[in-house]
């Protein structure tokens, strides 16, 4: 049989492609991640206030977003910064586009970040918590300006601060949920 | 395979479209079905981690300060006699109020309905300032209804869903409500402003008005979207802005919103 007739032969009964998709697997990851993120929107409201020290407040959805940022690949990071974003601006009810975009753009940028560190350094969620911090606030700041921008980037930099100190126990925490991927199976770009 | 390099910027496309699709239910006075779909999924997880959190507080509550609970105890039974005095005092006074409106011929005033509700979540990074309460629709609490807390003016309900209500705060940005500031030489109106931080900016003050550092300020009840008399805060920073003429203050809000438990919401119509 010639190769364009195995071709043939391959394409008639190739799978449809929603089928390809649910059977492609990685799904138990996908709802680890998940689970991670709707967690950190709950108890974003429910605790972050009452963990107050002073000005400064945890901001629970971008620490774990730094943290899976940093574990996972890009695309997984591009996607946990949309939900996140989705979820925040729910609870919230403004700035809907804003917080989604901000979060989206900040996790996909520090999600590249292993290629300058190693990810398996214990250290190297910090970076990623500060970059992915100013960079989420910086984007939310120029499509949504607040009144007040100092007050925001007063708020923001304590903010940062406060999730420094909880950045690498609850990197450690994730990594038991959501284990960091291989390097170079992250950046390939049929993965 | 070229999809996957793209996926960010389909991502970020779709928020924008998600966020003009927001604003766009928002200017019509309707609601986005999806941001109130994930509100119906997370506020009960929610609830149900705040009534968590609130039994272990109140366990190790009792196991430490069980000794000023009871001294507490006495000094509310005594202020609890009082009150009850207080209140019959006024139940008379009520009733001849009524008497007077019906001889007069005046329609008898609808009494404001206020119920209490629990302050689930919190949001207070700056430029968000928001809570949310336990009270929706199915309790006759609507959109624009005013939120009291303890000690003055916390908010106006924004989006009521069914069992629970998205509060926003005085101080979140482009809120502002009319105020009068209650000087012992004279009562001057003004606008309270929310600027995203942890004050407000008393506005459009006659630049003859008497104004001191220390004077309270209260709802002036103009436009009847919050009731008058409402204490909103105290005067901290007074100046003149040459630009516009008037006198502007900073005002420190009465309500202490880093220790918010319980509120009060106006039941409307």
């Amino acid at each position: 049989m010639s190769i364009s007739q195995l071709h043939y032969r391959y394409d008639r009964v190739q799978p449809h492609w929603f089928t390809r998709l649910l059977l492609s697997g990685g799904w138990g990851r996908v709802a680890r991640w998940v689970l991670l993120v709707v967690v950190a929107a709950v108890a974003q409201g429910v605790w972050a206030n009452r963990l107050r020290i002073g000005m400064a407040t945890p901001d629970f959805p971008l620490i774990v977003l730094a943290c899976l940022a940093i574990l996972t690949n890009p695309n997984t990071a591009a996607w946990a910064g949309f939900l996140t974003g989705l979820l925040h601006a729910s609870m919230l009810e403004q700035t809907v586009g804003s917080l989604i975009i901000s979060r989206t753009l900040a996790a996909t940028v520090v999600a590249y970040l292993p290629l300058l560190l190693s990810r398996q350094h214990w250290l190297s969620v910090v970076p990623a918590v500060i970059a992915l911090t100013l960079l989420a606030q910086g984007i939310l700041y120029l499509a949504a300006p607040a009144v007040a921008g100092s007050a925001f980037w007063q708020g923001t930099l304590w903010s940062m601060v406060y999730n420094i100190g909880l950045a690498i126990p609850s990197c450690w925490l994730i990594q038991r949920i959501v284990p960091p991927e291989l390097d170079e199976e992250s950046f390939l770009w049929n993965n | 395979m070229k999809r996957r390099r793209w996926t960010w910027l389909t991502l970020a496309a779709l928020g924008l479209i998600l966020g003009v699709y927001h604003n766009h239910r928002v200017r019509h006075g309707e609601v986005n079905p999806l941001t109130a779909l994930i509100r119906g999924l997370i506020l009960p997880l929610q609830r149900s981690a705040y009534s968590a959190t609130e039994g272990a507080e109140q366990f190790f509550a009792t196991l430490t300060q069980a000794h000023q609970a009871l001294r507490d105890h006495e000094n509310l039974l005594l202020e609890n006699a009082l009150l009850k005095q207080e209140l019959e005092r006024l139940k008379a006074l009520e009733t001849e109020n009524e008497s007077l409106r019906n001889l007069l011929n005046l329609r008898a005033q609808l009494p404001n309905e206020w119920v209490g509700c629990r302050i689930m979540s919190t949001y207070l990074q700056p430029g968000q300032q928001t809570v949310i309460i336990d009270r929706g629709v199915r309790d006759g609490v609507l959109a624009g209804a005013p939120v009291v807390a303890g000690d003055g003016l916390l908010g106006v309900v924004e989006r009521a869903d069914k069992n629970a209500s998205i509060v926003r705060m005085l101080t979140a940005p482009r809120m502002a409500v009319s105020a009068k500031v209650l000087n012992a030489q004279k009562i001057s109106i003004g606008v309270c402003e929310g600027r995203g931080e942890n004050r407000l900016l008393l506005n459009f003050i006659p630049p003859e008005a008497p104004l001191q550092v220390g004077d309270r300020v209260a709802t002036a009840g103009l436009g009847g979207k919050y009731p008058p008399n409402l204490p909103i805060g105290v005067v901290e920073q007074i100046w003149y802005d040459r630009q516009y003429s008037v006198k502007k203050a900073w005002v420190r809000p009465a309500v202490d919103f880093e220790r918010l438990s319980v509120a009060l919401v106006k039941r409307g119509k």
